[in-house]
């Protein structure tokens, strides 16, 4: 008698044990991705569920958190905000700006690149060289209501004036395109290039994977040609996933007979391990320029030595 | 109590409240390269103790009993998170784990593999790849995370690292000293 009564004592506490309801907080860092690599917190707060208006010195102190606003500097031996000394990259050396010690770091030099869901790409330009480019951190950032995340940081070397950012897919995965449009404003019979390169995030790094010239002129002899011939690559580029698609053109056109020779090659970019997007045919450039080293497809500048 | 702001300890002089991460310097280990310094911390009201990157960065924390939790992003772009589980100690694995991977169904993740036994300093637990999509525009991102229920005397936790990527493979090395050094207690 006294075992069932214990018996039913036990299944009426069972019977109201409360249920064990866990959380499920942990689906939000799931849902955080790319995970960030540096958080920001924002003097400014947006109004609720929207990001701030951010102005150039957030994006400053968001990316190098040596920014001085009262003196509008950045120190170049300091650390960005992921712990990397981003500034004892071998290819800054060249630079005419100091190596060392506190640089000015002004407003205009914040060049930003809109993307879709709040994400924005940064060129912050803290170098300038001789041949009138600059250099400086990269990177793709977010600002949410009341602080900013930064997933990655490169660095970008570019025309000062004529580089431009965007936030591309690769299927599932985000990448950040920069173009340095060096044939805008190209006048007479002047060589020129433009060229897309494609960074991929890998370990808060954006990595260089590709080096694309989209549009390239140059002139010289050819075989048919009354003069100067024009050789003119343009290529499309066309995200999708895990590789880049470039659809090639190649016109010689003489000044006096028109086109003399058009050719077209699909070219495709497929990702190789994390950061690495390697080419599956040369570029028809190189074959028209005879396999001269013009192409710059090599490794791209930027990209982390092993 | 919940915190949102981002404690920085690469900051030496930086301040982390107490309640949320005490220092355990029993764990400290130096930086020995690739391998970035550790230190060694108490969480989740003393009841998990563990070996750190120094360079982690405290996301969120909240301690409240029985459900609280703290999050970390690392500079090599994953977070690693611990959270207090509501399941009874005593319980069998079979309902623990069970609980776990309906809450994982329920949000709408997928489990890629399970119930792994592992083991760590002071716990024994069961591992899991979870797979879970994103809204985003054009497509969706996909995140991809490991998961370990630990099981020690006294509660149930929840270790968590998101990583880019389909692997840890880039950071297996960095993160084996902190899975080693974890006590549930």
């Amino acid at each position: 008698m006294k075992r069932a009564l214990a018996v039913v004592a036990l299944l009426g506490v069972a019977a109201c044990a409360p249920p064990i309801i866990n959380t499920k907080i942990e689906d939000s860092a799931r849902r955080s991705v790319p995970v960030a690599i540096c958080l920001k917190p924002l003097a400014r707060r947006g109004n609720p569920g929207v990001a701030p208006v951010l102005a150039p010195q957030d994006y400053w102190s968001m990316i190098l958190p040596s920014f001085d606003p009262a003196a509008g500097t950045v120190d170049l031996s300091a650390p960005d905000c992921s712990g990397r000394n981003i500034f004892a990259s071998p290819e800054l050396l060249q630079s005419d700006s100091p190596r060392i010690g506190a640089v000015r770091a002004k407003p205009e030099d914040v060049i930003t690149g809109q993307g879709p869901d709040g994400f924005r790409v940064l060129w912050l330009r803290t170098h300038s060289f001789t041949d009138g480019s600059a250099a400086g951190p990269i990177a793709l950032v977010r600002p949410r209501e009341s602080y900013a995340e930064v997933y990655a940081i490169g660095l970008y070397r570019g025309s000062r004036g004529k580089s431009r950012f965007a936030l591309e897919r690769l299927g599932f995965d985000l990448a950040v395109s920069s173009v340095d449009d060096g044939c805008a404003d190209v006048k007479g019979q002047k060589s020129c290039e433009t060229v897309m390169t494609a960074y991929l995030l890998a370990g808060g790094q954006l990595v260089p994977a590709a080096r694309i010239p989209i549009d390239r002129l140059e002139y010289k002899p050819a075989a048919g040609a009354s003069g100067m011939a024009q050789f003119r690559l343009t290529a499309t580029p066309l995200f999708q996933d895990r590789s880049i698609r470039v659809l090639e053109q190649l016109a010689v056109t003489d000044p006096n007979q028109g086109v003399l020779r058009k050719s077209e090659l699909e070219r495709l970019f497929t990702l190789r391990g994390r950061a690495k997007l390697v080419p599956n045919v040369d570029s028809l450039w190189n074959e028209a320029m005879g396999g001269a080293p013009g192409a710059k497809e090599g490794a791209p500048p930027g990209t982390p030595k092993k | 109590m919940r915190n949102r702001t981002f404690y920085d300890y690469t900051q030496r002089n930086s301040a982390v409240p107490e309640i949320f991460e005490r220092r355990y310097p029993r764990l400290d280990l130096a930086e020995s390269p690739p391998n970035p310094e550790y230190i060694g911390v108490a969480v989740l009201h003393d009841g998990v103790v563990f070996s750190r990157p120094r360079n982690w960065t405290i996301r969120e924390a909240i301690n409240d009993p029985g459900r609280s939790y703290i999050t970390y992003v690392s500079p090599r772009a994953y977070s690693f998170a611990l959270y207090e589980r509501a399941d009874p100690p005593r319980d069998s694995w079979r309902e623990v784990l069970g609980r776990y991977e309906e809450d994982v169904a329920s949000v709408g993740a997928k489990m890629i593999g399970g119930r792994i036994p592992v083991a760590t300093w002071h716990g024994q637990g069961r591992a899991y790849s979870i797979e879970r999509q994103v809204e985003a525009t054009k497509k969706p991102l996909i995140s991809h995370s490991r998961e370990i229920v630990l099981r020690g005397d006294h509660r149930i936790v929840l270790v968590q690292i998101v990583h880019e990527g389909w692997d840890v493979s880039g950071i297996e090395e960095e993160l084996v000293r902190t899975i080693d050094s974890l006590e549930v207690l």
